[in-house]
């Protein structure tokens, strides 16, 4: 397994999001070369008293430069985080978490099994056959809907859903006996 | 690089909030599926009331009063579809309308659970 900051760095510089420099040399240098002119500028008369000691201030094209790489930025943001393997501690936690429901599966499995059928069969035996069979369902439910709909969000969501449904899915019937 | 990129994750989440409140989201179709598991959960419901109206016939015949703990067992056996109707509705705020349904789905077989719990418990 890859070390992920190793990752990062091959993809970057460092500094390489300091604000005061251009996303690449080219058009930094031309900003450069453009600045003496700009301060001899006539329209830009007001300020050309402070540029000395102040660097130039953002033009509208800057500006735009600067939105279109946050813009970026916030893409391949997006794209990381969609794309991000797990960590292997979250991989640990999904394995406990799913044996866990495992167990509990078992658990509401041997709760229906150990049911006696009554010597006479009216519609509530039947509700509750039903109920049973629904509480067998209930875990593996969960557990694969948890995972299908917190696949776009944060894994923070993933582990607070399924400890939740730890908490909810507990197989009573099978733990007092029945 | 990746405090920029945390920014931006930041931002993005900050700009998602505020689509996220209400029920606005939820559109025709979003209540028709809401509507048609409310018939559903309905089952439950019916079961649950069921169970209360003959709980408390059968200690009348007998000539018991109930006590405290045997209402709270059975009224909550009786709300438990409302609260995880309730619940799931709220869940799906946030989500499309074939993710609602699949909470939906797992609310129901959510409420068999909490109920044979409480069945178990009694």
């Amino acid at each position: 397994m890859s070390d992920r900051r190793d990752d990062d760095e091959a993809l970057g510089w460092a500094g390489d999001d300091d604000p005061t420099l251009s996303p690449e040399g080219l058009p930094a240098r031309e900003a450069d070369a453009e600045q003496p002119t700009r301060l001899t500028d006539g329209l830009a008369a007001p300020a050309a008293s402070t540029a000395s000691t102040v660097p130039a201030r953002p033009t509208v094209l800057d500006e735009a430069e600067d939105a279109e790489d946050r813009a970026a930025e916030r893409e391949l943001a997006d794209a990381e985080t969609a794309g991000a393997q797990l960590s292997s501690a979250a991989l640990i936690g999904l394995g406990v978490l799913g044996g866990i429901y495992l167990l509990y599966t078992i658990g509401w499995i041997v709760s229906f099994s150990r049911y006696q059928t009554p010597i006479t069969v009216d519609f509530s035996v039947v509700t509750y056959r039903i109920a049973q069979s629904l509480a067998v369902a209930a875990s593996p439910l969960w557990f694969v809907s948890t995972l299908l709909l917190t696949q776009r969000r944060d894994a923070r969501y993933r582990f607070l859903w399924l400890v939740i449904g730890v908490l909810v899915l507990v197989p009573w019937p099978f733990l007092m006996g029945f | 690089m990746t405090d920029a990129a945390g920014a931006g994750r930041a931002s993005t989440l900050q700009q998602e909030k505020p689509a996220k409140r209400g029920f606005s989201t939820f559109g025709r179709s979003g209540w028709a599926i809401a509507v048609l598991f409310a018939f559903l959960y309905a089952y439950h419901l019916w079961g649950g009331l069921a169970n209360l109206v003959g709980v408390v016939s059968t200690f009348s015949s007998f000539g018991v009063e109930m006590g405290g703990s045997v209402w709270t067992l059975v009224i909550a056996y009786a709300a438990v579809p409302i609260v995880v109707y309730a619940a799931a509705l709220l869940v799906g705020r946030t989500l499309r309308n074939g993710e609602r349904a699949v909470v939906f789905v797992v609310g129901f077989a959510v409420v068999s659970v909490i109920s044979l719990g409480i069945l178990a418990i009694a």
